[in-house]
């Protein structure tokens, strides 16, 4: 390899001058190529994913179960390189947004917020499924669904290193300072309080359940360390952590089994919701139409908005998956909007998009449609 | 001499003068260790060289795995990437064997030029990779 190397340069200086521009331009290529493809920036690209089943991962009572039900997922990568961000520049379907080390959540971080929230988002599409099933059944039909639930606390779904927190992922707030707490609006006030009596760094006692050890009733004593910030001469609280108020399901019939798979996030949950409506109420609820959505389902059946909704509707577009109709939450409609306006220019759009707000908008919409007719 | 004795000069392309080199190549005798350095170093040396244009598509995989025709872009280029490997370290293992044993007549009139030039745009062996990229897309 050396005696290459050294032949290289022994016969180099001998060597033509159009030889002589030819390497050095060569050089000069890889070296900018290899910087493109190694030097980071500090933006996240989001793209266009994939289409899944809804029910993805879950079984309900002892046979595998179908709809013609999907949820979107779409790829995001933070801290990309120079040729991504010039990718995603380039193309209009691709999103970049700044993303800040010191601030932001971690990858690592990130992804344990994603499963957070998937696990958030089963558990809330198991209750409302369920629930709605109840709720809307002819009460003339027997049946032995069944589903209790129970308040448990404020599951904390996302930690910033930032704000060196005592308080992990997945702790779930029930006090704080020994006074309980019911609701995320609650935490609020609690924590408005502390922020107009005090002005300076103070010691928070939270009570947290960790490692979902709810039978035992195991709580850990956390002492938080309160970061403020001055806003209209007003000390505020800041938290820096993300919260959702959580149930426990205490009996269930029948039973459902989750599997751990490679999707994050709680996106799919409205659309979950409505597959285990589909299973429960033994009829087409979908009446033949081929349904896909996005949406975070919260405990009481109010949808919240989700990120990346531009690159949802261009992945529910591409050619080969056929949907029907799209449920977007209200929050995102405007958005998903102008991407189903830019994709459907120049053609006739291939699927109805219908803004929800709650999973009742879901079940009234199907309900007022008529069967579908190749 | 009649007109008719003469014979036209004809020249081989360089393909195939890349396939009588690389067979001359091979009948040459050289020392175990020799091969096996020029080999690795050969390859050491073609994955520097195209390390940066393999990130490029991958990070262009990541980007697009979505669109089915970029998808199809993705395999040709990387189909034409692994054939041009195939060439590159022919090359390189040829120059470095050349550089190995600069005493072996025969081995420095080879014409690593031409290897380059027949590795590269090698039928069995694009059939052959053709064939695991098919096999690898129907079970991943």
């Amino acid at each position: 390899m050396i005696k290459l190397i050294k032949k290289f340069f022994l016969n180099f200086s001998k060597k033509s001058k159009k030889y002589k521009i030819a390497i050095f331009s060569s050089i000069a290529l890889y070296i900018f190529l290899f910087c493109i493809v190694v030097i980071k920036v500090p933006y996240e690209i989001i793209t266009p994913g994939a289409a899944g089943n809804a029910l993805e991962g879950i079984q309900i009572g002892e046979e595998l179960n179908t709809t013609n039900i999907y949820s979107l997922g779409i790829y995001t990568k933070k801290n990309i390189t120079i040729l991504e961000k010039w990718m995603g520049d380039f193309n209009k379907k691709l999103d970049l947004e700044p993303y800040d080390k010191s601030t932001d959540l971690s990858p690592e971080d990130y992804y344990q917020f994603g499963k957070t929230m998937m696990f958030v988002g089963n558990n809330n599409s198991v209750i409302i499924g369920y629930e709605k099933f109840l709720e809307r059944k002819d009460p003339l039909i027997p049946s032995d669904v069944k589903l209790t639930k129970e308040y448990i606390g404020i599951i904390v779904t996302a930690r910033f290193d930032y704000l060196n927190v005592g308080i992990r992922a997945n702790d779930i707030i029930t006090k704080i300072n020994n006074v309980e707490i019911t609701s995320i609006n609650d935490l609020r006030n609690e924590l408005e309080k502390l922020t107009t009596s005090d002005n300076g760094d103070l010691n928070v006692r939270f009570t947290v359940i960790r490692s979902y050890n709810t039978n035992d009733e195991f709580e850990i004593v956390v002492d938080h360390k309160v970061n403020y910030f001055k806003e209209d001469n007003i000390y505020k609280f800041k938290v820096g952590l993300g919260l959702e108020e959580f149930y426990t399901i205490e009996e269930l019939f029948p039973d459902v089994l989750i599997q751990q798979t490679n999707s994050i996030g709680s996106s799919g949950s409205v659309m979950t919701a409505l597959a285990i409506y589909e299973i429960l109420s033994d009829k087409n609820v979908t009446k033949g139409y081929k349904i896909v959505g996005t949406g975070s389902l919260n405990h009481d059946g109010t949808v919240s908005p989700i990120g990346g909704i531009k690159q949802k509707i261009y992945t529910a577009a591409i050619k080969g998956y056929g949907f029907d109709i799209f449920f977007v939450p209200e929050e995102n409609y405007i958005e998903a909007l102008e991407a189903y306006n830019y994709i459907f220019k120049n053609s006739e759009p291939t699927f109805i998009l219908k803004n929800i707000s709650t999973f009742d908008d879901v079940l009234d919409f199907l309900d007022s449609q008529e069967e579908y007719n190749e | 001499m009649s007109k008719k004795g003469l014979k036209p000069v004809i020249k081989p392309s360089l393909w195939k003068k890349g396939k009588q080199q690389q067979k001359i190549y091979f009948d040459i005798n050289l020392k175990r260790s020799t091969s096996f350095k020029t080999f690795i170093f050969g390859l050491l040396i073609t994955v520097i060289i195209v390390l940066p244009i393999a990130l490029a598509l991958y990070q262009y995989l990541f980007i697009y795995k979505w669109n089915t025709n970029a998808f199809r872009i993705f395999l040709l280029l990387a189909w034409v990437l692994i054939l041009l490997v195939n060439g590159v370290s022919n090359f390189f293992t040829v120059l470095l064997s050349k550089a190995y044993n600069p005493e072996m007549d025969n081995l420095m009139a080879i014409d690593e030029y031409a290897i380059l030039f027949y590795q590269t745009f090698n039928p069995g062996f694009a059939i052959i990779v053709l064939i695991l990229f098919i096999v690898f897309g129907m079970f991943s």
